[in-house]
């Protein structure tokens, strides 16, 4: 219909033509809207008669599936009560977890402190015995110890504790006199000097 | 006197020895929490999904009345009309 409507406004045009080019322009600007506008026009009713008609298939599958918006509400409500649940229960999960992170952050501290110990206690315990017999106990006992270095060793310690800043500490030094023997014995232990 | 050290060490060793056993029963108790919260996540959010298509089945249910009763509406004033 808006080809054939097209087609007249056109063959008035030409027809015009040669009579007034005014009325032959005009005449092809309606030809040409008259024919574009129904078209548009009837593509959207169409397009709004489609949509509706899928729409309405939409509903009538809600309404057979259910009975009554009452039981739509009540899977909602059941729908909600189980994501609470769900959600306490993931609290819940997530309280446990930082809690544990927590104590998890405490035993490596602790761990961290224990290996401090270890490493205080292992590597750092000398002990040198001199055994010495007879007369001039003393000057036997001094000369042993300048031989065995143990000094040195002492240094090189105290060296690596200021390099791991480990703090201070403090030598004690025992000499055990027994009858004619002697005995000279160092430890080494973490103190505030 | 080295004795005394030498039990000390035991002593410490066992300490972080068991500290350390502590330590992994506690990673494995966070990667269990971890894949239950996994778990528990993608469960909600297929019920926020469920919940989403209820609500607008709802919608759905109550347009399908309100437009079967324009209908209505609609032919019996247009059967007064004629």
């Amino acid at each position: 219909m808006a080809l054939a409507f097209e087609g007249i406004i056109i063959y008035t045009a030409i027809s015009c033509l040669g009579k007034s080019l005014f009325f032959a322009f005009w005449s092809i600007v309606i030809g040409f809207f008259g024919s574009i506008l129904p078209i548009v026009a009837l593509k959207s009713f169409y397009n709004g008669i489609k949509d509706d008609v899928k729409l309405f298939r939409e509903l009538r599958m809600v309404r057979k599936r259910y009975g009554s918006d009452k039981e739509i509400q009540e899977d909602i409500s059941r729908v909600k009560e189980r994501i609470e649940s769900l959600n306490s229960q993931l609290d819940k999960l997530n309280e446990e977890d930082n809690n544990l992170n927590e104590l998890l952050s405490s035993i490596n501290r602790e761990i961290l402190l224990l290996q401090k110990k270890l490493y205080v206690v292992k590597e750092t315990f000398i002990s040198s015995t001199f055994n010495v017999e007879g007369d001039r106990i003393d000057e036997k006992l001094n000369l042993e110890y300048e031989e065995s270095h143990v000094e040195e060793k002492v240094q090189a310690i105290q060296d690596e504790d200021e390099k791991a800043s480990l703090g201070k500490r403090f030598v004690v030094t025992k000499k055990l006199k027994v009858k004619h023997k002697s005995q000279l014995s160092l430890c080494f232990f973490y103190g505030k000097s | 006197m080295q004795n005394k050290f030498n039990r000390l060490i035991e002593l410490l060793q066992n300490k972080m020895n068991s500290k350390k056993s502590e330590r992994n029963s506690i990673m494995k108790r966070k990667n269990i929490i971890a894949s239950n919260v996994y778990v528990l996540e993608t469960d909600i959010k297929t019920e926020n999904e469920k919940l989403k298509e209820l609500e607008s089945s709802l919608k759905k249910y109550k347009l399908y009345y309100f437009k079967v009763m324009g209908i209505v509406l609609y032919m019996i004033l247009a059967s007064f009309a004629s």
